[in-house]
């Protein structure tokens, strides 16, 4: 069985002093590399708290987070998070070209390089015409992908997304997920991918973590058994995709 | 332009020049007293002849350097103050109240304090519009430095950046807009601050000028006066502005 | 705990200052220093030229806010319902807003006189245009669907502006005020600095001019004192009465 790459073993989070509030409890889950793991659960089930522990943004009042072995206490490059609310996580003062290249920056690549690997990203998603634009003159859909971009910049080991398509209308929704898959294929990325929609779980993931709700806790873990690539209409319409989404569907509370 | 806005432009310009036709009207029908409102003719013919004396450019160019003086090292000292101020909470809890007392306090009273200290000469006059003009400039400084976007701080500790590039790269462009907001209000502030100081000091100046026409009932000389010193507002507010969109420029068109 | 703090930084400085002016490290003739400003604090209180000034500068400048507020509101109310009056006064106004209303003191000096005339001629003019620009935008941005509602009740042009623009737009129009009122008086302290012999501005220079250094502390601090206060009470009730920024009726 290979190492986990990036793990939670017992974790709890609770805030608040009297009465105290627990957010989060006893969750251990392990994610391998290369595996596209998603984590569902209703709004308010401690998921994207539980994003934000694996990413060393906040730390665990109990149990730990480790990577590659190693305890994970702060943010790091190598584990990048892409945020549900894109506008907030861009400079809208820098370019899209500007914007990818902070993550260079702080990687202290040598500025004669870098214009070329932020063409060559920008490609990736679909953005290089749009590389001198500033991110207010982008769609959100357009500005969701630059923050990817951005994150791809770092050169992570881990994408943790945070509900990244929460905010966009259906159709971008859907493809970006496709664009997602693909990324996530061609480079053989780790992702951790956080949402309320079980059918995105289920049609993205290698894996589907289901949540519950008040203590956020792991009610059920399953594998998704469906070929690869995925097709929006043919993957969402096959039999197993339907199995799993009946069998988790019960667990997640009514009408969410 | 639209042809609404062209014709609305031209109607406008229409208008004012009707207003002074009415105000050379009233002139010369005697309906206003000569001593207290000259006609267009006198005033605007008297701003003519000055414009071609030497004392005159003499004059205007004592108090666009005071100004200029006062205001540019209200200006640098301000942002740096501002920005130490704006980061540290611990600083500023110690310190905002004293700046909301200094705040309303009109810059013209603390002129006496100011001649006491330094005396009645130009190193006051400059003194004293740099300290009109450092508060607006502070406050605004701190303000921009103080409303980070809080995501851009978790990208800021995803990316490693340091400290310094973390203010280079992320707090001061996010301040900006504070930031010329306080250097508009401080440009208002110093041609304020110039006339008064002028006035009272006797120093050679445009405000020292108009008091002098005043006091010898010269109100052709006045009202030129009155005059230049509104288009100096006018100038150096537009001058700015343009400096300010550029800099600004990536936020785009604002909303109608 | 945030009043103690604040009140940290104060305290250290009046302690410092009234230290180096016992201990003769700076010369307390020419600076003072805060045992004798508290004296003669005290000393201009007894003698009421504190309270006279204080009430003279403030008749000026509520005299003068008054009277540039209203110009200015009703200015603002007409550009705000009356685009096409807006945009033919574009030229004027625009002309008229960059002169400093500091510049204006010799003028009025010239047509009044010494004495209160002049004074609130002049905060009157700057009182005008913050309320002009601030009122327009408010009336501008009232829910129009309100207009529509008081066209079809077939309100008189008057009972429209009373009933439904101003408390429409009183909100913005009280933020206005605010700023107004701060500007109102320092624009009559300046006055009172430079020309007028009324007032705290004018105490002010006098003290210094007698050469005595702890009066004009007391009344600069004072005049510091009364523009906080004003602000304070100002701000409060905005607050108390609009909540924060409660523009009730205006367009999403």
């Amino acid at each position: 069985m290979t190492t986990p790459l990036l793990a939670g073993d017992h974790l709890g989070y609770q805030v608040g002093d009297a009465p105290q509030l627990t957010i989060l409890r006893d969750i251990s889950l392990t994610v391998r590399e290369r595996e596209f793991v998603c984590i569902v659960g209703a709004s308010g089930c401690g998921k994207t708290t539980l994003l934000r522990l694996l990413g060393g943004l906040l730390r665990p009042t109990e149990g730990s987070v480790t990577f590659r072995g190693k305890a994970v206490t702060d943010p790091d490059p190598a584990l990048a998070i892409v945020f549900q609310d894109y506008g907030k996580a861009l400079l809208p003062w820098r370019t899209v070209a500007g914007n990818v290249a902070l993550a260079l920056e702080a990687r202290g690549v040598a500025r004669a390089a870098r214009r070329d690997i932020v063409m060559e990203l920008l490609a990736q998603v679909g953005l290089a015409d749009r590389a001198d634009a500033f991110p207010v003159a982008l769609s959100g859909g357009m500005q969701q992908r630059l923050q990817i971009a951005r994150c791809l910049a770092q050169k992570p080991q881990v994408l943790l997304m945070d509900e990244p398509f929460g905010a966009l209308d259906a159709m971008t929704r859907q493809t970006l997920q496709d664009e997602v898959a693909r990324l996530a294929a061609e480079s053989g990325m780790t992702v951790v991918f956080v949402t309320h929609d079980l059918e995105e779980a289920i049609y993205l993931g290698d894996r589907v973590i289901a949540m519950e709700s008040r203590p956020g806790r792991i009610g059920e873990v399953v594998d998704v058994d469906l070929p690869r690539p995925r097709n929006q209409l043919t993957t969402r319409e096959d039999a197993t995709f339907l199995t799993l989404r009946h069998r988790l569907f019960t667990l997640l509370p009514a009408g969410h | 332009m639209t042809r609404t806005a062209t014709l609305q432009a031209l109607g406008s310009v229409a208008v004012a020049l009707a207003l002074i036709a009415l105000w050379q009207l009233a002139a010369n029908a005697g309906l206003i007293s000569p001593v207290f409102f000259p006609g267009p003719d006198r005033s605007f013919g008297t701003l003519w002849e000055q414009l071609h004396e030497a004392d005159f450019w003499l004059a205007c160019g004592e108090t666009l350097r005071r100004m200029a003086l006062g205001f540019l090292s209200a200006a640098i000292a301000g942002v740096v103050l501002g920005s130490v101020l704006g980061l540290s909470g611990r600083l500023r809890s110690y310190v905002e109240p004293t700046l909301e007392f200094v705040r309303p306090l009109p810059a013209s009273a603390v002129i006496p304090l100011f001649v006491l200290l330094i005396g009645l000469n130009e190193r006051m006059i400059v003194a004293v519009i740099a300290f009109a003009s450092l508060w607006p400039v502070l406050l605004g400084t701190v303000h921009g430095f103080k409303t980070v976007e809080p995501r851009l701080g978790e990208v800021a500790r995803m990316l490693h950046l340091s400290p310094l590039a973390f203010v280079l790269k992320m707090a001061l462009p996010n301040a900006m807009p504070d930031i010329f907001a306080g250097l508009r209000l401080a440009l208002t502030v110093s041609l304020i601050l110039a006339v008064v100081t002028e006035m009272l000091s006797g120093m050679e100046g445009l405000g020292h000028n108009i008091i002098m026409a005043a006091r010898s009932f010269r109100s052709a000389d006045l009202y030129a006066g009155i005059i230049v010193l509104g288009a100096i507002g006018f100038a150096t507010n537009l001058a700015l502005e343009r400096i300010e969109r550029h800099v600004l420029r990536w936020r785009g068109t604002e909303p109608g | 705990m945030r009043a103690l703090k604040g009140l940290v930084l104060p305290v250290v400085l009046v302690a410092l200052w009234e230290l180096a002016a016992r201990s003769g490290f700076i010369v307390a003739e020419s600076l003072s220093y805060p045992g004798a400003i508290a004296r003669a604090a005290l000393g201009a209180l007894a003698d009421g030229t504190l309270i006279q000034a204080t009430k003279e500068t403030f008749g000026a400048a509520l005299a003068g806010m008054a009277l540039g507020a209203a110009l200015g509101i009703a200015c603002g109310v007409a550009f705000g319902l009356w685009r096409l009056l807006a945009a033919l006064m574009r030229l004027s106004t625009e002309a008229l807003r960059p002169i400093p209303s500091v510049a204006l003191i010799p003028l009025a000096l010239l047509i009044y006189g010494f004495g209160y005339r002049m004074e609130i001629a002049v905060v009157a003019f700057a009182c005008f245009w913050p309320l002009l620009i601030i009122t327009e935008s408010a009336v501008r941005g009232i829910e129009p669907r309100l207009i529509e509602v008081s066209r079809a009740l077939g309100l008189s042009l008057a009972a429209r502006i009373f009933k439904i623009v101003l408390p429409a737009a009183l909100p913005r129009v009280f933020v206005g005020l605010r700023l107004a009122a701060a500007v109102a008086l320092v624009v009559a302290v300046t006055v009172e600095i430079t020309a007028n012999p009324i007032g705290l501005g004018y105490a002010l220079i006098v003290a210094q001019e007698s050469m005595k250094p702890d009066r004009m502390f007391v009344f600069l601090l004072w005049i510091g004192l009364l523009g906080w206060l004003v602000n304070v009470v100002l701000l409060r009730a905005q607050q108390r009465w609009f909540g924060r920024m409660g523009s009730w009726a205006e367009r999403r």
